[in-house]
């Protein structure tokens, strides 16, 4: 088995088209670090006042809701704690409002440039890595060897994981250096304040929450990877797979939406795909719970394997 | 004599739909025979070669390799078997090292020793750290014949092995497989619709059509077999004296060549030409030549494959 997965990294790793993703995503994160630090307002010299005058207004306001005098919805009353917590943080830790640092770098650029781009170039190599073998005519000396159909396959996904871990490292270290030579690496104690779902202002280090979001990432890419699997072995054309499964990634939500007056509509994958809401924000349709998505996925995850294993296993591979 | 047997194939079927593209086909194969699998496009030679390797399921009938059931053993009959289906197939950004690297990962047991042996083999030392797509098409063959032969198979099977060879790499080829099977006792399968190519490779020919079996003959019984009945041509002085003793001898055998004013052709069995020339002789018949006009093995073959239209 070892020696099945050694050979699909080479072939993952010998070829070009992986090392043109991996400068992709560096390019990316340098491009948005220079961005973001030519475009960054110098903090102005009295920004503690500033803040420390916000801060006592949004106290005011909160006051005023608390005694009823006005009414406001609790998700805009979370949103005004929660910039109290940051504005007291960054007095306390002498930080000056929207200045970066490596690790608040980092977390942005999973959130806001790279994190589904990550998937996906993962999804790119998902579609081809079993699609591809058809394809080329190659996937006729991976079956007269004395492997099973089921090894084959399994080394396929296990190094398409791997590939996946491989880019969020790469993603991880290239914003944590490229960050750290740009804003430095200060203040690596710096917390995220955060609604949780039930309407609470919480926080959390920076680290740990860096390390949170790619955790729910790896889930929707895992996902993923299994859809591209499973119409690699129906279709057995990388085109398809890849656009299916990419398409699925952007359309995922768009259909939870439209399909949001059925009551069946939290069965679909995507609405359950990003566990994140269960820890910020809150879900997506009232009434789901962490429990609930992760039965769904695992459903999922079971049939769609299942589904590329037994295509994979009984199907004949002929002519090419 | 059983455990001198590669491989037997017994009432192999392939069905898809209502077709019936391999019809109930059953032959041995021994040791050390380097066997020939003859017929015209779309016969069900790469069919059969795909079901003898796994590749695709087979509707009816066995394939054993050694004695192991493909279908109930696969791993196991599978160490015994190298093969190139229709093309050697080849990963192009990968070098020729590599991808015999990545060969030798999937069979138990292959050293790396054994890559240069068979690198060697196949006269690549000079480009086999080059990437693939940087190959010709005759390096490619040779590149797919030292996969093949990587994991040292005793049953070698190889589909239309000489597609794009030149002269030299078909004969180079046609040595190497003599040569194994010769020496390392190999059982060697080669298809092709080729009988020229046949004759010079093989021991013995199976010939499918529309897939069916027509016959598994030794390459010499095939050629006798169609000189059994030869037709020879007389060239005479006086045609129509001739024709007058020929008739009078060989009743239903006389082949007038109306077109040719001394040319007279006789359909007979080889022994009884001396007969005939010895009559014409007697009768004052001059005779300038006699020719066998022997049935080529390629008219043999398409007697018995049919007309060539595909099926
Ligand atoms: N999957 C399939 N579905 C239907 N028909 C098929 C399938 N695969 C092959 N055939 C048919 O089976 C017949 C035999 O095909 P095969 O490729 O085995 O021929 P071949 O003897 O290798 O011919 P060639 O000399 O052209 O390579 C052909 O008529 C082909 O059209
Ligand atoms: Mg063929």
């Amino acid at each position: 088995m070892l020696n099945l997965i050694a050979n699909e990294n080479m072939k993952i790793y010998r070829r070009m088209r992986t090392w043109i993703l991996v400068i992709l995503i560096v390019a990316i994160v340098l491009l948005t670090g220079i961005l973001m630090k030519t475009h960054e307002a110098p903090p102005s010299s009295n920004w503690r006042t500033a803040l420390q005058a916000q801060t006592t207004q949004l106290q005011q306001e909160l006051t005023q809701v608390q005694g009823k005098h006005v009414f406001m919805p609790a998700r805009a009353t979370a949103g005004m704690e929660i910039q109290i917590k940051k504005n007291q943080y960054e007095i306390s830790h002498n930080i000056a409002p929207a200045q970066y640092t490596a690790w608040s770098f980092t977390s942005t650029i999973e959130q806001r440039a790279i994190g589904v781009l990550l998937t996906v170039f993962v999804a790119i190599v998902a579609g081809d890595i079993v699609a591809g073998e058809f394809s080329s005519g190659t996937i006729k000396l991976l079956l007269t060897r004395p492997q099973t159909r089921a090894r084959i396959l399994l080394s396929k996904y296990v190094a398409t994981l791997i590939f996946a871990v491989f880019m969020m490292a790469v993603t991880i270290v290239a914003s944590l250096v490229i960050g750290g030579v740009l804003y430095g690496f200060a203040n690596a104690s710096q917390t995220y304040v955060y609604m949780d779902a039930s309407g609470h202002v919480q926080q959390m280090g920076m680290i740990p929450y860096i390390f949170t979001n790619y955790a729910f990432n790896s889930v929707s890419m895992l996902m993923t990877v299994t859809i591209a699997f499973m119409i690699s072995t129906i279709f057995r054309s990388s085109a398809i797979a890849i656009a299916i499964s990419i398409l699925s990634l952007f359309i995922g939500n768009t259909l939870v939406a439209v399909l949001s007056s059925y009551s069946w509509d939290k069965y679909i994958l995507f609405a359950n795909t990003d566990l994140s809401q269960y820890v910020f924000n809150g879900p997506l349709i009232s009434g789901m719970t962490m429990t609930f998505s992760i039965i769904v996925l695992v459903v999922y995850f079971i049939v769609m394997n299942g589904l590329s294993w037994f295509l994979f296993k009984k199907r004949d591979v002929a002519l090419t | 004599m059983a455990d001198q047997i590669a491989v037997q194939i017994r009432n192999l079927t392939k069905r898809v739909g209502n077709k019936t593209i391999v019809d109930g086909l059953s032959f041995d194969i021994p040791k050390g025979e380097v066997f020939g699998f003859l017929g015209p496009n779309g016969a069900g030679k790469t069919t059969t070669i795909r079901m003898m390797v796994g590749l695709i399921s087979i509707s009816e009938g066995q394939v054993l390799v050694q004695g192991i059931d493909v279908e109930k053993n696969f791993s196991q009959a599978m160490q015994h078997v190298g093969c190139i289906v229709e093309n050697p197939e080849l990963y192009k950004f990968l070098s020729g090292y590599q991808n015999l690297k990545h060969m030798a990962r999937m069979s138990p047991g292959t050293m790396d020793a054994r890559i240069d042996e068979v690198v060697k083999l196949v006269g690549l030392q000079n480009r086999i750290h080059d990437k693939v797509k940087t190959y010709s098409l005759g390096m490619r063959q040779r590149l797919g014949l030292a996969q093949a032969l990587l994991h040292q198979p005793s049953v070698l099977i190889l589909d239309e092995p000489t597609n794009g060879l030149d002269p030299a790499g078909i004969r180079e080829l046609r040595d190497n497989l003599r040569r194994l099977a010769r020496e390392e006792g190999m059982a060697v399968i080669v298809s092709s619709h080729l009988l020229s190519e046949m004759e010079l490779m093989c021991d013995r020919i199976a010939v499918i059509a529309q897939g069916k079996l027509v016959s598994v003959q030794t390459l010499s019984d095939l050629m006798s077999g169609g000189e059994r009945h030869v037709i020879t041509s007389f060239e005479v002085g006086d045609k129509a004296l001739a024709l007058s003793i020929l008739n009078r001898l060989f009743k239903d055998h006389v082949v007038d060549d109306d077109n040719h004013p001394h040319l007279i052709s006789l359909k007979i069995d080889k022994e009884r030409i001396p007969d005939a020339i010895q009559a014409l002789v007697e009768g004052g018949v001059r005779v300038y030549g006699v020719s066998a006009v022997t049935k080529t093995l390629e008219e043999t073959f398409l007697e018995m494959t049919g007309d060539g239209i595909i099926a």
